[in-house]
């Protein structure tokens, strides 16, 4: 019976990412199969032009290795090449025959105990890194590679990991209060006038992000529990009613369904917790609950579909008099994927469903939106910053039925479609450290003269990653 | 045993065949040469199928069911032809039982022993095959996926040394270092590991998954990591530079540390673009909401069905305020917006415009402006009630817009089953407001005309609603009524109107719609030299639905929109012109419309007239075709509380001989006559009926130069104002502000015997002073001599005239005398304790081309 309803729970999971794997599979560039091929536990480190001869290299030094395991150079040439292919396993066999030969070789060690640790090994790296400082005597840069890894593994220490970034930076927007194009309104059929503080206006803000992301092991095999924060504040230089500070909580655990006799899946249920302040004052709080199916079949793919809920609540304040009929319960469904085609490209797309019920039916919608992504790394054109800078490039198209009609509008529902596109460089310029400049694009077309808008906006900001 | 050379050819010779990646097609595999030893410590033996034992060296090809033996140094690694490698630490003994590698399919399969010792597999091939790697060990069979497992079985801890108690210190394990999932079954019993730093350890004969301490791979890497002086058979031993030099640390070490943190999952909607966005929402939509006239309160939305009312067009007969008549002109629709904002009305066609939306609350007036409306701008006054009243009062100064909405009364009829008098105050007309000097409205009225009048010393009533649960006809639940009067000015300036509308609260529709229906009637004479004006039209309550609903509001009946008949497309309130001025034979036709706001209710005066007949005086100015008489006669009245209603007739003295000459006026039931109490009582007239007003209901100043409204100290008897527009076969007979007194006319056998009395009190009547006509009151004073039965009446102050006579009384109450031009006939009334405690009656003078009747009533000294 269970044989049977393991199966029936893979089936149930293969069916429902299915699709989504069809889609992004569908968008993919011609080395999937290459990519995914399951013979790799990694991403290479080579480009899809030079693999096939990479791989041809490798057979034939296989071969040699077979026939005189004592060749140290073929040894080594062949652990360089199942590292750089993405055979961590093949480099580790190799690397620890070596360090049969020569006990105790720090070079060597630090080789391993980074194998272990882009295996996600930690522990065996640990041991690696441990033999190779125990060493008599121990090159310079090896003792300070291992002391970064070992640091990394720290990270990891107790059965932890924690990551976040900071981002601070200021964005210019040409309509930063997203107001209509003209002054002029129609509500319930007759004209009006906006106030000059709802008429577009640019601006320039200063913002702040920050993010962390926080695993804990938990005891039992295949759970472990995410925590992760996320926070925003940007300030206007004139738009002072605009001024935004937010901080979003989410955690619960996240149980491997390999548990279940299902690989590659996960099953994240997460509590969220979220508040904001507008100018000053309350603005909004949200509680709310979620679940994630997530997919991660080769190391390229991800898939996932996620279902949330939400109470948000929205606070009156003197200039906002009528927040509060915005209160209301949101369900969100979303289906989305993140493939990596080649190493230096990645495509993401995104389905994502709303149905938002406010206490006042005119606040609320069903929403269905679309967001696509991709990004592409190349080599820096600048010797003084060698890492790989990333342009990326997203785009979102949304579209929001209202159940009724605003009477203060008139007597039709609201019907409200946008696009947004955005484009990114990014431009590490020390390992945690990357400017970013973005230059983005939006409009909103709708049946509201409230609500019909375009915002052109450039930010830049540097981003610190830890 | 075979030469070493032989084996390492027939392995080389294998493994040619069998490359890792090979992709060339190539029949399967199942060579008896399974691997090559990669690596190998000394003390380390082969035991073969036939029994042979060896030394292991490092090259030697292994074959099938080939055990292999470690010493306490010893140490071997064992490469197989897909990739897969098994390290074997010291005093450990693994035989590799079966191997079958296809290249071509890419799978290999490979079953071993383990039956002592520990050793680390790391999976080439075998691993990514289904089933494709099995390690038999006696804590059972490892089944491996896709993994480096360590497997220790108990040894080393031995090895370590850290055993205690002759026990290992490390208790019998299988550790999952990496891949997708391990195995162990022992005795039925599987256990699984599907994550990489867990293991399976066997205590006791008991197994159990726990996370693999750290202790377990720091041992097992030490042991596999071979030892000092030890080469693993290699001839040249790597050294740092050759290491650095090899190019291995280029992809790896030498890379960017990896995150190695999970990879988060994409959100595709950031929360603060979702919030931001809501944010700039709600301030723009904020911004339309002031702009549209809302306030910054925080209101509820509601929507109210309206009737929206506009002016009927001239050619329709409209104008100067008249209202509907028409589909075009008298529409429903709603009301939708937030309170405190402005909200929308869409009317039947489409057509729309935007009003404040107000909350319930108690009656209250808000100024409206700015409602634009087919082209043109409308202000006026919002009246908000309770139960979704509202009257939005506008105009374009030229033309009225009214909304109306409101709940209707439910139960009309319980509501007035009480004999109460409800007092309505009633606001002004938008288009043409006319109010008394103490601000009341004074409705039903042709402001244009009364424009230049000073009203100071006007009054006007409330709209005064009595229930009369007993009336004989059950589809009137009440009466009601409302009346004003102004008399501005004296003699030849003098200007005069009054306005009296009596009616029911009636059915009006269908399954009990009530609705207040009531007749206009009133006159004026707005220039003493010039003629007069009698006043008609029908006044009606205004549903919020249209015709046929109930237009009274409110569960209390709180609230009434009072406005010219809706039903009835030619309906106006009518001013003719009587045919005694230079206007005679015009008319002006228009309208006026007031919300109606109960303010007071009380409990009726007495009704002690109920099922009486009174008698008293009248006088009137009489005007027939152009030529005005003064008169002086009789009147009576009837009342009749059940019905709340009264007649009356008025009539002159006799001069011919012929009564049926002598009855000037008289009203009914049918003339909308309305009997609240003995105080208060009105008739509108219409249909050749007079209109009559008791004096009570329209306190005006009049007497003693305008400080009293007081005819005498003399609450036992009533006066009060009467008038006519009739139509008969002589033209028309009018009579503008006549008078009238009653009172319980003393019994003749009641009358003192003896004694004397004198009696003070006011005149009041009209005057025809050449080409005026006007309103004078004048000082009474009367003596009388009770045994002579006769006595004086005099009348002074009264329009500059003095005037008077002796009367006589031989045979009854009644005293009468004639004095030149000055008749005078009048009665001892009672008061209700003592006989002849006031005096009554009427006269007519004249001096030259002056002349006046009038009537008087004084109290006994």
């Amino acid at each position: 019976m269970p044989l049977k309803m393991n199966c029936a729970v893979r089936r149930i999971f293969s069916f429902g990412l299915a699709a989504l794997v069809i889609v992004v599979a569908g968008t993919g560039a011609p080395e999937l199969s290459l990519a995914a091929s399951p013979q790799y536990n990694h991403p290479p480190r080579a480009s899809a032009a030079e693999r096939p001869r990479l791989e041809d290299r490798r057979r034939a030094l296989f071969k040699r290795m077979m026939e005189n395991p004592a060749d140290l150079d073929v040894a080594f040439e062949y652990a360089a090449l199942s590292s750089q292919l993405g055979d961590l396993e093949g480099a580790i066999a190799t690397l620890e025959r070596m360090l049969i030969f020569a006990p105790g070789l720090p070079r060597l060690q630090l080789e391993l105990g980074v194998l272990y640790f882009r295996l996600g090994a930690y522990e065996s790296a640990r041991g690696y890194f441990d033999a190779a400082l125990a060493a008599p005597a121990v090159p310079e840069e090896v003792r300070h590679k291992v002391e970064t890894y070992l640091a990394a593994i720290d990270r990891r220490s107790s059965g932890s990991a924690v990551a976040g970034s900071i981002t601070v930076g200021t964005r210019y927007q040409s309509n930063a209060n997203s107001a209509p194009a003209s002054s002029l309104v129609t509500l319930r059929g007759l004209t009006y006038e906006l106030s000059d503080d709802a008429t577009r206006a640019a601006d320039v803000n200063g913002f702040a992000s920050g993010e962390i992301r926080s695993i804990f092991d938990l005891p039992a095999q295949g759970i472990i529990f995410k925590a992760s924060a996320q926070a925003h504040a940007e300030t206007y230089a004139d738009l002072g009613h605009l001024n935004l500070g937010l901080i979003e909580v989410t955690a619960g655990p996240s149980i491997d369904l390999n548990r279940f006799g299902v690989r590659g899946y996960t099953l994240d249920v997460y509590g969220i917790g979220a508040g904001a302040m507008l100018s000053g004052d309350p603005f909004l709080a949200s509680f709310g609950a979620g679940l994630l199916l997530g997919s991660r079949q080769t190391p390229d793919l991800y898939a996932g579909l996620r279902a949330e809920y939400r109470r948000e609540t929205y606070f009156n304040s003197g200039s906002n008099p009528l927040l509060d009929e915005k209160t209301g319960d949101r369900l969100q469904l979303q289906a989305l994927a993140s493939y990596r085609a080649a190493p230096s490209v990645n495509v993401s797309l995104a389905g994502i469903a709303d149905r938002y019920m406010a206490e006042t039916g005119y606040n609320s919608y069903w929403q269905a939106a679309v967001v696509a992504g991709i990004s592409l790394d190349y080599a820096s054109p600048l010797e003084a910053l060698p890492h790989d800078w990333t342009v990326s490039l997203s785009s979102r198209l949304s579209h929001r039925l209202y159940d009724e009609a605003d009477p203060m509008f008139g007597s039709d529902e609201q019907v409200t479609t946008k696009w947004a596109f955005d484009v990114t460089q990014t431009v590490p310029l020390k390992p945690d450290l990357t400017a970013l400049v973005q230059a983005g694009y939006e409009h909103s077309w709708s049946n509201y003269d409230t609500s019909e808008f375009g915002n052109l906006s450039v930010r830049v900001a540097l981003k610190k990653v830890f | 045993m075979r030469p070493i050379a032989d084996r390492v050819l027939a392995a080389g010779l294998a493994f040619a065949l069998a490359g890792p990646m090979m992709t060339a097609s190539l029949p399967v595999l199942a060579a008896t040469q399974v691997g090559v030893t990669s690596a190998v410590n000394p003390e380390a033996i082969s035991h073969g199928a036939d029994g042979a034992t060896r030394t292991i060296t490092l090259g030697e090809a292994v074959i099938h069911n080939e055990e292999i033996s470690t010493g306490d140094g010893g140490l071997v690694q064992i490469l197989l032809a897909d990739g897969t490698t098994f390290t074997v630490g010291p005093r450990s003994r693994l035989t590799i039982d079966s191997y079958v590698y296809d290249p071509d399919a890419g799978t290999a399969r490979v079953t071993a022993s383990l039956s002592k010792g520990f050793m680390r597999f790391i999976g080439g091939r075998t691993s990514k095959t289904e089933g494709g790697a099995t390690i038999r060990t006696p804590i059972g069979t490892a089944g491996i996926r896709g993994a480096v497992v360590d497997i220790d079985l108990g040894r080393l801890g031995a090895n370590n040394g850290r055993g205690e108690g002759g026990r290992a210190g490390t208790p019998p394990h299988v550790s999952l270092i990496f891949g997708a999932e391990v195995t162990l079954e022992a005795r039925g019993v599987r256990n699984r590991l599907f994550q990489a730093g867990y293991s399976i350890v066997v205590d006791g004969g008991r197994h159990k998954v726990m996370r693999t301490p750290p202790a377990f791979l720091r041992a097992m890497q030490t042991y596999l990591a071979g030892r000092p002086g030890a080469r693993g058979g290699a001839p040249v031993a790597p050294r740092d530079a050759m290491v650095q030099a090899s190019g291995v640390d280029r992809h790896n070490s030498q890379s960017p540390l990896p995150a190695n943190v999970p990879v988060p999952q994409p959100r595709p909607e950031p929360p603060r673009e979702r919030v931001a966005e809501t944010s700039r929402i709600e301030g723009i939509e904020q911004a339309a909401r002031e702009a549209s006239g809302g306030g910054a309160s925080t209101g509820q939305a509601r929507t109210d069905a309206v009737r929206v009312l506009t002016s009927r067009a001239p050619g329709d007969g409209g104008g100067n305020g008249i209202l509907g008549g028409s589909a075009e002109t008298d529409r429903t629709g709603a009301l939708s917006g937030i309170e405190g904002k402005s909200g929308a009305v869409t009317v039947a066609g489409g057509e729309t415009l935007s009003l404040p939306v107000y909350a319930d609350g108690a009656f209250s007036a808000h100024a409206v402006s700015g409602v634009a409306y087919g082209g043109a701008s409308y202000s006026g006054t919002a009246y908000v009630g309770q139960e979704g009243f509202r009257a939005y009062m506008l105009s374009d100064g030229a033309n009225p817009l009214h909304v109306i909405s409101g709940k209707p009364t439910a139960d009309v009829a319980s509501l007035f089953s009480s004999r109460q008098i409800r007092h309505y105050s009633l606001s002004a007309d938008v288009l043409a407001p006319v109010l008394a000097g103490d601000g009341a409205t004074i409705p039903f009225a042709y402001g244009p005309a009364l424009s230049g009048i000073d009203m100071s010393g006007a009054v006007s009533s409330d709209l005064l609603v009595a229930g009369t649960p007993d009336n004989v006809n059950p589809d009137i639940l009440a009466k009601a009524l409302q009346v004003s009067l102004v008399i501005a000015g004296t003699g030849a300036s003098q200007s005069s109107a009054i306005g009296v509308t009596t009616g029911n609260i009636q059915r009006v529709g269908e399954g009990g719609a009530y609705g207040l229906r009531a007749s206009r009637g009133g006159s004026e004479r707005l220039d003493a030299g010039d003629g007069t004006a009698s006043y008609s039209g029908a006044v009606t309550s205004a549903s919020s639905a249209g015709s046929g609903a109930t237009s009274i509001f409110g569960s209390n009946g709180q609230n009434m929109v009072l406005t010219n008949d809706l039903d009835d497309a030619d309906a106006a309130f009518t001013n003719t012109y009587n045919p005694d001025g230079s206007l005679a034979g015009t008319t002006v036709d228009f309208a006026t419309a007031h919300v109606a706001n109960l303010v007071s209710t009380e409990t009726a005066g007495a009704k002690s007239y109920d099922g009486r007949t009174l008698t008293g005086y009248s006088s009137a100015a009489v005007s027939v075709l152009g030529t005005t008489v003064v008169k002086a006669g009789t009147t009576t009245m009837a009342f009749d509380a059940a019905n709340g209603t009264f007649s009356a007739t008025f009539f002159q003295f006799d001069t011919d001989g012929n009564p049926y000459n002598d009855e000037l006026g008289f009203t009914d039931s049918y003339g909308g006559a309305v009997y609240l109490d003995d105080d208060r009582f009105a008739s509108s007239g219409g249909r050749n009926r007079a209109y009559v007003v008791s004096a009570d209901l329209t306190p005006a100043k009049i007497f003693d130069g305008g400080t009293s409204a007081a005819i005498c100290t003399c609450s036992y008897l009533k006066w009060g104002w009467w008038g006519k527009a009739e139509s008969g076969e002589g033209g028309t007979s009018s009579v503008h502000l006549g008078n009238w007194v009653i009172g319980d006319v003393t019994d003749n056998l009641e009358m003192p015997s003896s004694g004397t009395a004198t009696y003070t009190g006011h005149a009041v009547g009209t005057v025809v002073n050449g080409s005026s006509q006007y309103i004078a009151t004048g000082a009474l004073s009367a003596s009388m001599d009770f045994a002579a039965r006769a006595g004086n009446v005099s009348v002074s102050d009264f329009d500059g005239h003095a005037f008077g006579s002796d009367v006589s009384f031989a045979g009854s109450s009644t005293f009468a005398g004639t004095s030149g031009a000055t008749s005078i006939t009048g009665s001892f009334v009672n008061d209700g304790a003592s006989p002849a405690q006031g005096v009554i009656g009427s006269f007519t003078t004249s001096e030259g081309s002056w002349s006046a009747s009038g009537i008087f009533a004084g109290d006994r000294n």
